[in-house]
């Protein structure tokens, strides 16, 4: 280790205390990654990514300030660290540094009844949030898909949306306040307060900085009671413009489903009319599927052979993915309703339900909606099965304004199309668009190849969002995966601004380097590590001041 | 065992009895856990204590698995963190694929004591078993013989190497079964009033038939030395337990790990059969008798359950100890939000936490009794002060059905009583109200 | 060369003020980039001026510091007034305007075209400056998160880079952009162009209910919000010593408004109100949500009603009306009531409060209080856990940004 880390050390230990800053070998190793599919293709292998110097554990805001003051001290990059859920390589620390992790600040406070307002810091879990709030009789409305393993900070960092954002909100829409410790190691506390048309909302600059412009520590969240009534509903539309079309019209006509989740021809084959989110459950498809189609042979057998046909599948995936478009054809849409005032969450339900059926979806009753409902959370786990198969699996979330939502949903097929197997569904809906959420899958030999190949079919996919009008990111962030193309979704003026925002905020350029587009990282989508079985090496810490 | 079992636990196949290749048993499990974004974080008592990702289930376990597969050395640190662990099983029952971390983690501390990289705390436990033939470094058999009538006794005097002659005793279809009372070293070490009353409220409700197991053989069922990755120690512990139990037809024991490891340990991990064909807890007896038994005026407190982590998602006893609370409460206990039944949140003295770490384990029993008694909405989340739960335990009592759990609260400063302990008081039995915070209830006793 | 030479030469249109100030008229965003970028280059202290919004210097911060004197800066001021085309995506629901219109007029345009931008009051401000001012901000529904009024925004920054924010629904793509030039009043970047949500034009219902206490009014919009009933527009007359009127108003789809506007009713009931009208809105109205002819009663609350209402009787009857300013400022719901209490226990009953809109986690509006007070007025609100308008942290903020752009090379 040297000098300079050690010195880190133990300066930051005498402000923490040792237990609570390290640098053990298997400890880095664990905050060595984050949940980036490409970064599982070498965790498949047994390979080590990029980890930092040194990991410490503040309690407080103040402590948080102190030790990245001692950073900033000593040109030490840093990283805020959550629960590493993220999936766009956004917390690795290229060339070395110190991760802050936050989760001792965790605390939920009591929620104001009257404000309906509630306190929670940055390192809180997701679910333990939720769960304490429900204690209380209120819910944040929060739900995405990472929700047992993200932190309230997490998703504040990467602008993120959970399952009911069309009632709720996104989390940018839920925040009232901030506490936040600066590049320059000073608190600002920002907000708590009712504000419309009162100067610039600068929780906005914040929410959506992923760690680098400083760390939130705290917030204040809008909080709402827990809902009273509830009304899930499942409904087959003839086709996919049929359902955007009627999703365009709930939406303009004022209603506020909390769920509105229409599914690709494709998704819906796949998924069987069920109302699931799917995921990597597209490779149990094609075993299960095209599995069935086998002469009965022994178990082993099969399952050799069925391995071989997602090969063959993925490796063609052309071929197959327009094979299986002409078996696809009705599209299926969950829609789900809650309030309080059961009066109010009815009419909803029936006017939502009403519009799709007079643009010819048939009515599947609750069980679809039931069924999507308590499956919520499971297409995080359909990933690991795939890659454990060897795949590369990945999600792409992209937003578009009614008018080119559907273009932009075929672009990304037809350019994706190339290089593996997508499907999508359409989700958190507004009044001028929703968003697209594709799936995409694929497979080469090799670790090399699948990088190689996943890089790719990356690249393929956000030329074609650009190109089609999308947004490269509705709410998993940018990180290191998507910062190559910063400059296509902002333009040159946008950077300019952004990088001023950094600058002002960040001076020295300690906070996150190499993410966002704003100052090192790589150039094309993809890691600029090669994998190794140890670390990287210490300390030469190369900062984009 | 029953129906009841826990489905996973039973399913697994290919019980190893020596630790070579032990971590091989769970190769699926560790593979899938490194290629997770670690979707059991919430679940784990042990990282939200600690707030570290090295020590989260999918992490522990990826570790595990690089270890099985030399990508990394098995070394101090490796080992060090395979103890992180209370076996509470939480990770597992959120995780989709049923990932069992808690086994994997067993097994991987067997292989690390093999390579001599036992947890240096654990060193004491291994002589206490050498010496006493338990955890509690002093022999339990007087005190036990103390505690239990003679007439309730089975298997004292010489050492009964043939088991308890039940068989023997009772040649032919009419014989009464023999039923065995096994109070567990934790209940005869720290909770004996646990075991008087047992019988007490087992003779009141016509359950006087009832043995309790006294012999020189086994004190111990062996769980805490698979706890320590002891194998070889706990299959010897095993062996003996198993000899001096033959012959019981039923056994209910009073703490639910002893159970679990009589039905599920011993045929997984030391090829041994069950000691019994029916191995329960003490519930299982407790309810039907307190069903059958007449209404008495129901118990004025305040009482809120806590699942024990093998009672409840280990042996499926979710319901009965709630049915018997709601008997003599004459309403549901107060539940604890949504961390209860299978999703129980553990009270932090499994897997031997409790030795390796024990600032973590008395952490996680501050943060789950707060919750309990309603002082924070956690777990998880900053742990209840021993004031604050003092305060709060004189509202509120937390109910149990393990010795571990109420040995544990007590540590913390709450009260926790066990259920045998409500019963006795229901039935008017006489030092019932000895519980010094059920005495406050009422103002001094009954 | 003079810096007007330089202008000309790119081609704007010009003009020299009496005042020395040199006036110019560009046609579209890229014309404004030609003058800033000039502006930038050349050697001297420019002050751009735009549409009222406060002067912002075009030097970097450092340079300043060699030139003090106020005498030594040209004014540039940039009159937006040939840059109003609107373009409609009726789909998509968006209005796309160049920044020199003003907001009533786009509302009447869009209002032709069946839709309405939603606002309480829109203004007769230039959309762009109403925008980078973000005062009085937009309406009640619009204020909610989630509903902004604002879809995307294209502007000049003061280093000379053209930002134009995406037009996506959301993103999660970095910081946004849009944040630090909605309210940033110019200080880093004059905004060009703008596109607005606009929503379909739909009849309304306002039901305008008085309570005896403002605090009991208080208490029925907290129940109304928490249970997710949310207004198109508001407004909360602190009555005084008499009784507070609250009017709510909902539209959009028919049965919707009808449902809502019967749990209002509901809502009020319980905390004591009593209705005292409903008027039906028509499509496209606009207008203070408090008027007389409309609240039966309201003409009574006279001498005990708010500053305003009093103003207005005293100049109807020749008299001389008292004079009075009102402080903007917000408050959380669990504070309004303190606020209001404060403010009387401090300077006596002639203080009223009018709420204007109802956000989630508290109410906006003015306090009026006699002009003598005004000063103390903000520190008791601020005292008593109130907010008033204009006390942001902002400034720095903005002022840091803003200095790295302008050192950045032009």
């Amino acid at each position: 280790m040297s000098a300079v880390v050690e010195k880190l050390h133990s300066r930051i230990a005498e402000v923490l205390g040792r237990r609570f800053v390290t640098d053990d070998a298997e400890r880095l190793e664990a905050y060595s990654r984050d949940a980036w599919s490409r970064v599982f293709l070498a965790a498949r292998e047994g390979c080590s990514t990029p980890s930092p110097d040194l990991v410490a554990w503040p309690a407080d805001v103040e402590q948080v300030a102190a030790i990245m003051g001692l950073a900033r001290q000593a040109g030490c990059p840093v990283v805020p660290y959550g629960a590493g859920s993220g999936v766009c390589g956004g917390t690795y620390l290229l060339d070395g540094g110190l991760i802050i992790d936050l989760k001792r600040i965790d605390h939920v406070g009591t929620v104001d009844r009257q404000d309906r307002l509630v306190e929670v810091g940055a390192g809180a879990l997701g679910e333990h949030f939720e769960r304490r709030l429900a204690l209380q009789g209120f819910t944040c409305g929060h739900f995405p898909s990472s929700m047992y393993c993200s932190t309230v900070g997490g998703w504040l960092a990467a602008r993120s949306a959970g399952q009911m954002s069309s009632r709720y909100g996104k989390i940018e829409d839920m925040v009232s306040g901030l506490t936040f410790v600066d590049g320059t190691a000073r608190i600002r506390r920002l907000g708590a307060r009712p504000r419309a048309g009162a100067g610039p909302d600068l929780i906005q600059t914040v929410v959506g900085s992923e760690g680098t412009l400083g760390a939130v520590t705290d917030a204040v969240l809008r909080v709402h009671r827990a809902p009273a009534v509830r009304r899930m509903r499942g409904v087959l539309m003839p086709s996919l413009e049929s359902g955007v079309e009627a999703v365009r019209k709930m939406f303009q006509a004022g209603h506020r489903p909390a769920v509105v989740r229409l599914y690709d021809p494709l998704d819906t084959l796949v998924n069987k009319g069920k109302g699931t989110d799917t995921g990597g459950g597209v490779v149990s498809f094609l075993r299960r599927g095209l599995g069935k189609a086998l002469p009965k042979s022994g178990k082993g057998n099969k399952r050799r052979t069925r391995s071989a046909i997602v090969d063959a599948v993925l490796t063609r995936p052309r071929f197959f993915g327009e094979l299986l478009d002409r078996a696809a054809g009705s599209c299926m849409l969950v829609l789900g309703s809650e309030g309080q005032d059961a009066r109010l969450v009815d009419y909803e339900a029936r006017e939502i339900l009403s519009i799709s059926l007079r643009l010819g979806g048939l009515d599947l009753g609750e069980a679809p909606g039931e069924h999507w409902l308590s499956h919520r959370y499971s297409v995080s786990f359909k990933l690991t099965p795939a890659l454990d198969m060897g795949l590369f699996v990945d999600t792409l979330e992209t937003a578009a304004t009614w008018g080119r939502v559907l273009g932009l949903y075929h672009a990304v097929r037809q350019a994706v199309r190339e290089h593996g197997f997508v499907m999508a569904h359409f989700s958190h809906a507004y009044e001028e668009g929703c968003s697209i959420y594709f799936t995409l899958a694929g497979s080469a030999p090799d670790l090399q190849g699948s990088e190689e190949a996943y890089d790719r079919l990356w690249r393929a996919a956000l030329d074609a969002v650009v190109a089609g009008g999308g947004t490269i990111s509705h709410h998993h962030g940018v990180g290191m995966s998507k910062q190559a193309f910063m400059h296509k979704e902002h333009g040159e003026g946008g950077m300019v601004l952004l990088r001023a925002l950094k600058k002002a905020l960040d001076p020295d350029g300690i906070m996150n380097p190499g993410k966002l587009g704003l100052g090192g990282g790589p150039e094309l989508p993809g890691a600029p590590w090669r994998v190794t079985r140890a670390g990287s090496g210490r300390g030469g810490w190369k900062v984009a001041a | 065992m029953t129906a009841k079992q826990n489905p996973r636990a039973m399913d697994e196949k290919g019980a190893d009895s020596g630790p070579t290749g032990l971590l091989g048993l769970h190769d699926k499990a560790q593979r899938y856990c490194n290629l997770c974004p670690r979707l059991c974080h919430h679940s784990c008592p042990v990282s939200n204590a600690e707030r570290d990702e090295t020590v989260t289930p999918g992490h522990k376990n990826a570790l595990a698995g690089r270890v099985a597969r030399a990508i990394r050395p098995l070394d101090e640190e490796a080992a060090d963190i395979f103890y992180k662990c209370v076996n509470c099983g939480l990770c597992t029952t959120v995780c989709q694929h049923e990932n069992d971390v808690s086994e994997s983690l067993l097994s991987a501390r067997a292989v690390a004591v093999r390579a001599g990289l036992e947890a240096p705390a654990l060193a004491e436990l291994r002589r206490s078993f050498h010496s006493f033939g338990n955890a509690w470094l002093e022999d339990l058999r007087p005190r036990l013989r103390d505690l239990v009538p003679k007439d309730l006794r089975v298997g004292d005097g010489a050492a009964n190497h043939a088991g308890l002659g039940g068989r023997e005793r009772g040649a032919g279809r009419s014989r009464r079964k023999l039923r065995v009372y096994w109070p567990g070293c934790a209940a005869v070490a720290r909770r004996p009033d646990l075991v008087s009353l047992t019988l007490e409220v087992l003779g009141r409700l016509g359950e006087g038939d009832v043995k309790v197991y006294c012999g020189d053989e086994a004190q111990c069922c062996g769980y805490p030395l698979l706890a320590a990755g002891q194998h070889d120690a706990f299959v010897d512990q095993a062996r003996k337990a198993s000899r001096a139990l033959s012959g019981a037809d039923v056994i209910f024991t009073a703490s639910p790990e002893c159970a679990w490891t009589f039905a599920v340990a011993w045929p997984r991990r030391a090829g041994l059969e069950p000691p019994a064909r029916h191995v329960g807890h003490v519930v299982d007896l407790l309810l039907p008798a307190v069903e059958r038994a007449p209404m008495q005026s129901p118990l004025d407190l305040d009482v809120v359950y806590h699942d024990p982590c093998y009672l409840g998602r280990f042996l499926g006893r979710f319901d009965e100890p709630r049915s018997i609370l709601k008997r003599l409460l004459q309403r549901p206990p107060v539940e604890a939000g949504s961390w209860i039944r299978d999703e129980g949140y553990c009270c932090g003295a499994g897997g031997g936490l409790e030795i390796t770490s024990p600032d973590t384990s008395l952490s996680i029993a501050r943060a789950r009794a707060g919750h309990l008694l309603g002082v924070t909405t956690g777990p998880p989340g900053e742990p209840a002060s021993q004031a604050e739960l003092a305060r709060a335990s004189k509202n509120r009592h937390i109910a149990t059905a393990c010795t571990r759990c109420s040995i544990q609260f007590g540590e913390v400063g709450a009260s926790a009583v066990d259920i045998v302990e409500l019963l006795a008081r229901y039935l008017g039995i006489e030092g019932a109200a000895n519980h010094p915070r059920l005495e406050d209830e009422r103002g001094g006793g009954l | 060369m003079s810096l007007i030479q330089d202008l000309e030469g790119v081609g704007l249109g010009l003009s020299k003020g009496q005042d020395g100030a040199i006036k110019a008229y560009p046609l579209d965003a890229e014309e404004v980039q030609a003058l800033v970028r000039t502006c930038r280059r050349a050697k001297e202290h420019v002050l751009l001026e735009i549409d009222g919004l406060p002067p912002t210097p075009l030097w970097a911060p450092q340079e300043g510091m060699a030139f003090s004197s106020a005498d030594e800066e040209t004014r540039v001021c940039v009159d937006l007034g040939k840059m109003k085309a609107v373009a409609l995506d009726r789909e998509s629901h968006l209005v796309n305007a160049f920044a020199g219109i003003s907001v009533s007029d786009l509302e009447e345009y869009v209002s032709e075209h069946g839709f309405t931008l939603g606002l309480q009051d829109p203004p007769a401000l230039a959309v762009g400056a109403w925008l980078a001012l973000n005062e009085p901000g937009p309406g009640s529904r619009l204020a909610f998160p989630g509903w902004s009024p604002v879809a995307a925004v294209e502007a000049v920054l003061l280093e000379g880079s053209l930002i134009r924010t995406s037009r996506v629904p959301r993103s999660a793509t970095g910081p946004d952009p849009k944040a630090l030039l909605i309210g940033g009043k110019g200080r880093l970047g004059v905004i060009t162009r703008v596109t607005l949500r606009m929503y379909p034009a739909a009849r309304g219902k306002r039901i305008v209910m008085a309570f005896a206490d403002a605090a009991d009014a208080v208490g029925a919009v907290i129940e109304a919000l928490g249970q997710d009933l949310v207004p198109d527009a508001f407004g909360l007359l602190d009555g005084g010593i008499s009784e507070s009127v609250l009017a709510w108003e909902v539209r959009g789809d028919p049965g919707r408004v009808a449902r809502v506007s019967l749990a209002i009713d509901e809502v009020a009931a319980l905390n004591g109100g009593r209705r005292l009208a409903s008027i039906v809105r028509e499509p496209g109205a606009q207008g203070e949500m408090l008027k007389e002819p409309e609240v039966p009663g309201l003409g009574d609350l006279g001498a005990a009603g708010p500053v305003e209402v009093r103003a207005a009787a005293a100049r109807r009857a020749g008299r001389r009306p008292e004079p009075s300013v009102a402080i903007g400022f917000g408050a959380r719901w669990s504070r309004i009531v303190l606020v209001r209490r404060a403010l009387i226990n401090e300077l006596g009953g002639s203080v009223r409060l009018h709420l204007e809109k109802a956000l989630p986690e508290g109410g906006m509006g003015i306090a009026c209080v006699d002009s003598e007070n005004s000063p103390r007025a903000r520190d008791i609100i601020r005292q008593a856990g109130g907010f008033p308008v204009g006390d942001e942290e902002s400034e720095s903020w903005i002022e840091g940004v803003a200095g790295t752009l302008l050192g950045e090379a032009p």
